[in-house]
């Protein structure tokens, strides 16, 4: 007998493999879990490839964007709404990867690894999530707009919340284009369709750049309020031109900035230097990725690297290699609004189950950009651009700091139109950020739609 | 219906509680019962007095080291001979001996009952055979080791009636009185079963049996949850399930009867086999499937069972037939008809088990490996001759990549497994049920999304745990053949319910076989109840009641009363002489032998004067 019995520890190989099978799909259910469980392929979640069981989303006054409604998933009633806050709120189908329906799948669902989806079983949704944007804000962003591609977005630079966020693109959900429709787009209409410019554009910002250069000067030069240039409307600095659309004439810096004079731009970034904007650019985030929500946006690009003088000129007005990233660009804004300190946009206030617990209550991250001293410096030349050029007019009561942008984009193509600014009302802390594509000059273009949701932020909160 | 709504959360807790709490207490029951190794007497050599205790088991005698008792003298063979203690006592074969081995200065032929004060000759070796005297008694175990089987029944009852409730309105409006019934009549068959088992199969414990119960109420209940249709034939199933056991439990007591049986069942079986070939239903492609009337039946399954009582053997027959000529015919025909059913999960799982039969009865690796070899070379010319048997396992790894092809019910089964959290979704509220094979293939991921993870993996730790536990407990089989058929069928459980999990999570390439006892399934649900049948025959406990007890712990009682009085003064000058005994002890004049049944102390008395010359152990030797 102790020979069969000592032989059958042949089946002790069996009961470890078993043992290390099941720790190994163990392993992959805790990793895996969240994402197959969320899958659309469930059942549980789509019928009919209608997101089901996700509970609703709302702005920030309880207006439903969409919800679940007998097993179907409906949207806000008006369609200037729906097409507004489409790139945030997401699609059913989740074409839309950065929209709050996609990028908190798990949280609408109400997964989580211990009781699986048995919240959303019990009370046939999941959770509720509640995002800090204003849906009339966005519409009047949208109808601000105008059918032209780009985006807007303005945001609370003491808070964080994003009160408005426009991308177009866009699409209504009740009657999203086909595949067919899309394909066969025949003048772009439809470029980046899925894509929210916010988040995951990438523009040459153009003159609004002329915000970092500022901000390298103030920092790098002491007496930067002596500092006098004469712009002819055009420098050769390295042996490269730099044209101004006409000669600007004697100017300090203060007029340089308000007239947006490349020559005398061109010259400081020579002056300071490749070493010096990199280093400025990189304090303000460039080159960094923030997250939103549970994504995160693309990283602005400054690269100076083997940069030639002339190149460095360039890059000074915001030509160059340069890219920016329009989120990026909101949150520079607003940590020169809010003393140097940049408080990171964000778009979900929290997330509450079923049963009215909070399950979620994300804190907007903060972080140190500038010193006071030098953030109220670049802001008081921000405020004169307003004042001495685009006209406080256009912001009444709002006491607007800001900086236009016409960014080149070759060839024939009409250039990005920009304005970046924020409204130093201690009622209306708000920054915002306007970039249509190929919409012309920042000045004529930009300038009327910042005015426009500027004027309608301000009504909300007064 | 709605206090059940209301109810829900209670149910769900409750009812995982309930099967964890009988699958955990039995397994500490079984790891801790404290059994006892009943002393059935010694053997003493005539010359030298060292004595060996026989136990309850077979004892293997030779001069290999591997021998339960070795005599190392050249006269002994390797394997010389086996003692065992069966129904009518002491029994000893001999396993092809050089020379030989006589009982009182008889030349036995094959084997021979011995009897108290009988003279053993093995080898030219002298032994006498002293029997212990019993008193009925029962095992003493700890408070791990015994259980209250009555309350485990009722935790298992408390589950049931969770499930029925649950199940109760399939429609939704009114009650189904088949589910009441079935229920009502699936507790009363554990009580029955518990009542019958206790007076008439004289059992003790029950463990395997509320392990099956239980992992059974899980497949009742999903059976009445997702086909109430099929709820009456799955638990008519169980029903006969458990009167198999009991029959295979009581032929398997015999293990002579068992010897004498095992060819006829390996015709029987082959026969099935072939038979299912010619008639078979073809099912998903497979051709495993007979139809009697309205009763399906799956062959397959039942062979299963049959496999394993040809291939375990007793101590005897595994010493003289040291080769595996006719099991591995019977295995290679067994596993090439399964092949020709296109029944590849099942053709896989006899591998296994042949596997393991073959190592307990021969412990050669090399032959192993050959056989493994040649195995993998048949697989290779399937591959190379019939490419298509490839596709079947075109999937595996890329179920995400296919999932709405190849990988639908694997994909199916990780994306809802993962739905059910620790604690499930509650009973009916699973999506996966609505896929193809839910309840049967796919069982691991129902129990999983509807009952939780927690559920769904302790089903096969348990089966591993039991596998341990058949391992661990192996050595005190009351005979090898107990030994090696409960190692085989609970690997096989372990084994078949590791190629269902993990095929159907692409661990491993799905063969679509079932979980024992949890998957709906007639013919496999008797097939796992005649499986238990094996498992339950390796706890020395299951057959202890039909023979005698021992009084107490110590290890051997001298009762013999008259032999107390010998005289012991012999035993000084016995270790001197080793090598005389051959000779010595061969006038022994007194032999009732071989046939007489039930020994009669009288007739022993008589013979035990000249036969124990002394009857103490060394303490009194020393004096």
């Amino acid at each position: 007998m102790k020979t069969t019995a000592r032989r059958s520890y042949i089946a002790l190989l069996l009961v470890a493999v078993v043992i290390g099978g099941l720790t190994l799909l163990g392993v992959r259910l805790f990793v895996h879990g969240e994402e197959w469980a969320t899958m659309r392929a469930s059942s549980h979640i789509t019928s009919d490839g209608s997101f089901i069981g996700a509970g609703s989303v709302t702005d920030r006054k309880g207006v439903i964007l969409a919800t679940t409604s007998d097993g179907e998933r409906v949207y806000n009633d008006s369609e200037d709404v729906r097409r507004a806050t489409l790139h945030i709120v997401g699609d059913t189908e989740g074409y839309i990867s950065s929209g709050v329906q996609t990028a908190y799948k798990t949280e609408l669902i109400g997964y989580n690894r211990v009781t699986g989806l048995y919240s959303l079983k019990k009370y046939g949704r999941g959770n509720d999530v509640a995002l800090t944007l204003d849906a009339d804000l966005c519409a009047c962003a949208l109808d601000a707009l105008g059918g032209r591609k780009g985006l807007i977005a303005a945001y609370n630079y003491k808070t964080g919340e994003l009160l408005c966020s426009v991308s177009s693109p866009n699409y209504d959900v009740r009657n999203k284009p086909t595949a067919k429709e899309i394909a066969a787009d025949p003048d772009g209409a439809y470029d980046g369709l899925y894509l929210n410019r916010l988040i995951d554009g990438l523009y040459t910002p153009g003159s609004i750049f002329k915000i970092v250069t500022t901000v390298c000067a103030v920092e790098n030069m002491p007496k930067l309020d002596d500092w006098e240039f004469t712009c002819e409307g055009e420098i050769t600095i390295g042996g490269v031109d730099v044209t101004c659309p006409h000669s600007h004439g004697s100017l300090t810096f203060r007029e340089a900035l308000a007239d947006s004079c490349n020559g005398a731009f061109a010259t400081l970034a020579a002056k300071l230097g490749a070493d010096k904007l990199q280093a400025t650019a990189a304090e303000l985030g460039f080159g960094k990725t923030f997250a939103f929500g549970n994504g995160t946006t693309q990283a602005s690009r400054f690269d100076l690297t083997n940069a030639a003088p002339g190149d460095v000129a360039w890059a000074g007005v915001g030509q160059y290699t340069t890219l920016v990233n329009p989120y990026h660009m909101l949150t520079v804004l607003g940590a020169i609004a809010n003393d140097g300190t940049a408080v990171e946009p964000y778009v979900v206030s929290s997330v509450t189950s079923p049963s009215g617990r909070t399950v979620m209550k994300p804190q907007p991250s903060t972080d140190a950009y500038l010193t006071p001293e030098i953030a109220r410096k670049v802001g008081d030349y921000l405020r004169s651009d307003v004042t001495d050029n685009y006209g406080d007019w256009n912001f009444e009561g709002l006491s607007m700091c800001g900086k236009t942008g016409t960014a080149e984009v070759g060839d024939d193509k009409e250039p990005h139109a920009w304005f970046v600014g924020y409204s130093q009302n201690e009622r209306c802390p708000v920054a915002i950020v306007v970039c249509i594509e190929n919409g012309g000059w920042g000045a004529t273009s930009a300038i009327p739609v910042a005015s426009d949701v500027m004027e309608e932020i301000y009504k909300s909160v007064s | 219906m709605e206090f059940v709504a209301a109810l829900e959360p209670a149910f769900r807790y409750g009812m995982l509680a309930s099967i964890l709490y009988v699958s955990v207490r039995m397994l500490l029951a079984m790891f801790f019962a404290k059994t006892s190794d009943p002393v059935r007497g010694k053997l003493t050599a005539a010359v030298s007095r060292n004595s060996y205790t026989l136990y309850d088991r077979e004892t293997s005698v030779g001069r290999a080291k591997t021998c339960d008792i070795v005599l190392p003298f050249e006269t002994v063979s390797r394997l010389h001979a086996v003692i065992a203690y069966r129904s009518h006592g002491f029994m000893i074969f001999d396993t092809f001996s050089r020379s030989g081995v006589k009982v009182n200065g008889t030349l036995i032929e094959g084997k021979s009952y011995l009897h108290d004060g009988d003279v053993v000759n093995i080898g030219g070796l002298d032994f006498v055979l002293s029997e212990t005297k019993y008193k009925f008694i029962k095992d003493k175990s700890g408070a791990l080791g015994s259980p209250s089987y009555g309350f485990t029944l009722i935790v298992l009852a408390v589950f049931n009636l969770c499930a029925l409730l649950l199940n109760l309105s399939p429609d939704g409006e009114t009650v189904s009185w088949t589910a009441v019934g079935v229920y009502v009549a699936f507790i009363a068959l554990q009580w029955a079963y518990y009542f019958f088992a206790s007076i008439v199969l004289r059992q003790t414990s029950f463990e395997p049996e509320m392990i099956a119960f239980a992992f059974t109420s899980v497949g009742l209940a999903l059976v009445g949850s997702i086909h109430p249709e099929g709820l009456f034939k799955q638990f008519l199933c169980v029903a006969i399930g458990v009167v198999g056991y009991c029959v295979l439990l009581s032929i398997l007591r015999f293990p002579d009867a068992v010897k004498k049986m095992r060819w006829a069942v390996a015709g029987a079986t082959l026969a099935l086999l072939g038979v299912t070939l010619v008639v078979a239903n073809p099912n998903n492609g497979a051709l495993n499937w007979i139809s009697l009337g309205s009763i399906s039946l799956q062959p397959s399954e039942l062979a299963k069972a049959a496999f394993i009582f040809v291939g375990a053997v007793t101590l005897e027959k595994l010493q003289s037939i040291r080769h595996l000529t006719m099991f591995l015919l019977f295995a290679g025909a067994c596993i090439g008809e399964l092949f020709r059913m296109n029944d590849f999960g099942a053709a896989l799982i006899f591998f296994f088990v042949f596997l393991v039969i073959a190592f307990m009865r021969s412990g050669d690796f090399r032959t192993l490996i050959l056989i493994c070899m040649g195995a993998a070379l048949g697989a290779g010319l399937i591959l190379y001759f019939k490419p298509y048997v490839a596709n079947r396992f075109a999937t595996y790894l890329h179920v995400w990549e296919l999932m709405d092809e190849g990988g639908y019910q694997q994909t199916r089964s990780l994306i809802y497994s993962a739905s059910g959290g620790l604690f499930g979704l509650g009973l009916g509220n699973g999506c996966l049920r609505e896929v193809f094979a839910s309840c049967e293939d796919l069982a691991f991921g129902v129990v999983c999304e509807e009952f939780g993870i927690i559920m769904g993996f302790l089903i096969p730790l348990v089966y591993a745990a039991v596998v341990v536990k058949m391992v661990v407990g192996a050595k005190k089989a009351r005979s090898s053949y107990y030994a090696i058929a409960s190692v085989a069928a609970a690997s096989l459980i372990l084994f078949q319910s590791m190629l269902s999990i993990f095929g159907i999570t692409d661990l491993l390439p799905m063969t679509g076989v079932t979980v024992p006892f949890v998957s709906k399934g007639g013919t496999s649900m008797i097939s796992s109840f005649l499986l238990l049948a094996f498992i339950k025959s390796a706890d020395v406990r299951t057959f202890a009641s039909f023979r005698p007890q021992l009084q107490t712990d110590s290890p051997l009682l001298d009762h013999k009363p008259a032999a107390a009085t010998e005289p012991r003064k012999k035993a000084a000058p016995a270790p001197a002489q080793k090598t005389e005994p051959r000779k010595k002890a061969t006038a022994a004049p007194k032999a009732p032998p071989q046939k007489t049944a039930p020994k009669k102390s009288a007739t022993q008395k008589s013979a035990t004067p000249k036969a124990t010359p002394k009857s103490k152990r060394e303490g009194g030797g020393g004096e």
